[in-house]
């Protein structure tokens, strides 16, 4: 064989162990507040917030409040951010984040709501 | 609406009749079904055409009996917009199609149908499919057939309007710009099968190549142009967002751009056989694939954007299946008939690196359709995961490295040698980009990776701008080709300044003040200003130093999505853009308690609560001090005409000689209850509600905004009008050389 195949064949094999690593790096499932507590990775959790519950620190920018999985588990959420304008609009509140002792700390605090748009794709 | 579903109807019978047609006139070469092909042809075209004109018809006349004028248009529309409705829901995307699909298959027939009518037989065989599609999902179905609550003959007296966010100059130009790019890829895909069921590998090559020129110029400027438009409508700072929607307009565009490639090697080596074929195939069916994922919403928990429920799955999921099939079972069949001479000999030759250039792009169109189709696969073995925007940027530097690294190199490499000729030139450039490079570094391109990819862009830059330049006026096909890889590689320059080096801040502006932010400057929120469309703007003053401009980003709550909307204010420049997107806002809220005396069984109400005192409960054995007084209440929530009950017992007690209470919450809202006095004979109590305010308290109204800057994004709008330019001048004299040979 000759070395440029060689070459090619490790760039290659080394590109796709590197995309494969990442993929299941980078999986972040759906899972329930139990699950969510018991695992130590970035996970998302969905499920409606709990009206009343919001407590936004202005000074700081700490946004927290209080949400149910789908099963209906309570938990606490704590967002280093602003709270965004739908969430009293949202038909569901995701956030992506890990357990750090009784709370949820959320990277992201995605919020969806009725209709933002069509999906304009293909 | 049955004279509609009428001419769909027809349209799909003459589709299938004229399918079927080129097929007897393949095989029997009886010129009598060829001109049956044609009619049937021309009489589906018609059909399409008096159902295209329908629907915009009805979108002009208002005619909200029709589900889906009810459902995208509205009285107050202005004229350009009711135009955009027509592609604004999924029946009339497919309608798009349809109208493209039938112009190509006239290019086709005056160009090729005549010698090669298999063509046109695939070509008809999707347009049946998206038929079909229509004949379950009618653009004229009333409004009764849909919302089964609506009696028959029923006339809505407004429709429910085009929603706000493609209100916008570019969602008119937006999808009939991508709909040409993903429609354009059958015709590939037809002159691949027809190259593998007549046994032909060759000659398909020259009529594919300005066809795949096409697709990718109009996908990459269909893309483009939705990228901008997130940018500087949706307000969450960028541009892509890896989001499966754009993903699936992506995919298509990375293997059309594959094959593009593929067919000048073939063309010029005789090489590639296979891989082109498989190509073609793989474009189109990533665009049915991409159809599928966006539409089915099967990835609706997926995706920021909401897709509509759809009851399209199986027509759709047949739809892929079907044509991904058919095209394997005549690439497998034909497979060792291929004949594909080796090529490329040494390492350092022109087909090497345009190899290089193709895997790259291969690579990481397959990277985005493992990712996006991530929720399918992963929901088989268990709960369905998608993966983050992360993944994909990761992903994306190796492979961006790589293909820079095969596009600097290329030019200055011939065809069939293994030899660096310009071993000048690559010096002088390189150097160039070095010295280009170092500056950067001095002027805050700090980060390993990002110094590693634009030298290696600056090296794309120089070279291709240079042969590009040569080249333009002489051979416009090729100048056009290097010029646009000196766009790809701006592109990639501004992509990096702007978003590795974008910083960003979330300031809280309270009314009427001025309030400092890291970047420097100090930012005012002055009022909403109200606007006729309802599309209501914070106005902003923001003072840097003697400099100072006035932004006026959107923030409003649309009744049609019943949520709050937001849209940016961007103060481009050459330099940077600075980007103020609101995040929300905060009405003042006075901090009040208000002080209210019940007598024992009797109720009072503060606000929408109102509070009964039932009883005083004393002496409470779980409570370790026994002198411990409980106020029995029970509070019910008033909203919206409905409301709740909560029974709460707030304590009072005595503690080092003094009276102490708590505040208690009311559940369900922000309000508290504390006991501020009381009277055990003679059955009163005063108690404290205190409203929402007291817990933030806050005496401003307060707007939450996100202020960011973003350098040199200037670059890569630059960029992908460069490359646009480039991909046309090519395209526009590819077509001349067709048309004279």
């Amino acid at each position: 064989m000759k070395p440029k195949y060689i070459v090619g064949i490790l760039i290659i094999a080394g590109f796709i162990v590197f995309a494969a690593i990442n993929l299941s790096k980078s999986l972040t499932p759906y899972v329930s507040v139990d699950e969510a507590r018991a695992s130590k990775s970035v996970v998302q959790v969905k499920g409606q917030r709990v009206a009343g519950s919001e407590e936004f620190d202005v000074e700081n920018k700490i946004f927290r409040f209080k949400m149910l999985d789908d099963k209906g588990k309570e938990f606490n959420v704590i967002y280093h951010g602003v709270k965004p304008a739908n969430l009293e609009q949202a038909t569901e509140v995701v956030v992506i984040g890990r357990f750090n002792q009784d709370q949820f700390e959320a990277e992201q605090l995605l919020v969806k709501c009725p209709s933002k748009y069509q999906a304009e794709g293909a | 609406m049955i004279s509609g579903i009428l001419a769909i109807s027809i349209a799909f019978v003459a589709a299938t009749v004229s399918a079927a047609a080129y097929w007897l006139y393949y095989k029997e070469n009886d010129e009598r079904f060829y001109n049956l092909a044609n009619r049937s042809f021309a009489v589906m075209g018609v059909g399409v055409l008096f159902a295209s004109v329908l629907l915009y018809y009805n979108i002009f006349a208002h005619n909200f009996q029709l589900n889906y004028v009810y459902s995208y248009t509205s009285l107050k529309l202005s004229t350009y917009y009711l135009i955009s409705t027509f592609w604004a829901g999924q029946e009339g995307t497919f309608m798009l199609w349809l109208i493209y699909s039938t112009v190509f298959g006239i290019i086709l027939i005056r160009t090729l149908a005549k010698k090669q009518p298999l063509v046109m037989l695939f070509v008809m065989l999707v347009q049946s499919f998206i038929l079909l599609i229509l004949l379950k999902k009618s653009p004229f179905a009333m409004i009764w057939h849909v919302h089964a609550d609506a009696p028959v003959g029923f006339m809505p007296p407004d429709g429910r309007s085009l929603n706000p966010l493609l209100q916008n100059p570019w969602m008119i130009i937006h999808p009939p710009i991508m709909f040409i790019g993903y429609s354009s890829t059958v015709v590939a895909f037809a002159l691949s099968l027809n190259a593998m069921v007549t046994r032909n590998f060759v000659n398909w090559v020259k009529q594919a190549r300005p066809w795949v020129l096409f697709t990718t110029l109009m996908l990459g400027t269909g893309i483009i142009m939705g990228g901008y438009w997130s940018y500087v409508t949706l307000g969450w700072g960028g541009y892509w967002a890896w989001d499966p929607v754009e993903n699936a307009s992506f995919v298509p565009w990375l293997f059309s751009a594959v094959l593009l490639h593929g067919l000048i090697i073939q063309i010029r080596q005789k090489g590639l056989v296979k891989t082109n074929l498989f190509l073609a195939g793989l474009a189109f069916v990533s665009v049915l694939w991409g159809s599928f994922l966006t539409r089915s919403g099967v990835l609706a928990d997926f995706s920021v954007h909401s897709f509509a429920e759809s009851d399209l799955n199986l027509y759709l999921i047949a739809f892929v299946a079907f044509f991904a099939g058919l095209f394997l079972y005549y690439y497998f069949k034909t497979l060792k008939l291929m004949e594909s001479p080796r090529f490329a000999e040494g390492i350092f030759s022109r087909e090497t690196f345009v190899l290089m250039g193709m895997m790259s792009l291969l690579f990481t169109g397959i990277t985005v359709f493992i990712g996006t189709s991530s929720p399918i696969y992963t929901g088989l073995f268990g709960k369905p995961s998608n993966v983050s925007a992360g993944f994909y940027n990761t992903v994306s530097i190796p492979i961006t490295a790589f293909m820079l690294f095969a596009m600097a190199l290329a030019p200055l490499l011939a065809w069939k040698v293994s030899e660096l000729r310009n071993r000048k030139n690559m010096l002088i450039s390189a150097a160039i980009s070095l010295a280009i490079t170092v500056a950067a570094v001095f002027l805050g391109l700090t980060k390993p990776v990002s110094i590693l990819l634009v030298f290696l862009s600056l090296f794309v830059v120089i070279i291709n701008g240079y042969v590009a330049f040569k080249l333009l006026k002489k051979t416009p096909s090729k100048g056009g080709a290097y010029l646009s890889h000196v766009g790809i590689a701006l592109m990639v320059i501004g992509i990096i300044t702007s978003s590795m080096y974008s910083t960003s801040e979330k300031v809280t502006l309270p009314a009427g003040k001025f309030t400092p932010t890291n970047f420097g400057y100090n930012i005012e929120f002055t009022k909403f200003k109200g606007s006729p469309d309802g599309k209501d703007r914070a106005q902003l003053f923001v003072k840097d130093g003697n400099k100072s401009f006035e932004a006026d980003p959107q923030f409003y709550f649309s009744d049609y999505t019943q949520s709050y909307m937001v849209s940016p204010h961007v103060k481009m420049s050459l330099a940077k853009d600075i980007y103020i997107s609101p995040i929300s806002f905060m009405p003042a809220k006075a901090a009040n308690t208000q002080e209210v005396e019940i007598v024992k069984t009797q109720s009072q109400t503060v606000d929408n609560l109102n509070i009964r005192f039932n009883q005083f409960l004393v002496g409470d054995h779980t409570d370790q001090s026994p002198m411990t007084v409980k106020a029995d209440l029970t509070v019910s929530v008033k909203e919206n005409n409905y409301s709740k009950d909560f029974s709460i017992q707030p304590a009072m007690w005595m503690e080092n000689g003094t009276l102490q209470s708590e505040e208690v919450s009311v559940p369900e809202t922000d309000y508290k209850i504390r006991i501020e006095a009381l009277d055990a004979n003679q059955g009163m109590l005063k108690l404290a509600v205190l409203s929402p305010s007291k817990a933030t308290g806050q005496a401003d109204d307060i707007l939450a905004v996100e202020v960011s800057e973003k350098p040199l994004i200037s670059i890569l709008w630059f960029g992908t009008i460069v490359m646009i330019i480039g991909v046309f001048v090519t395209l526009v004299d590819r077509i001349k050389i067709a048309g004279k040979a």
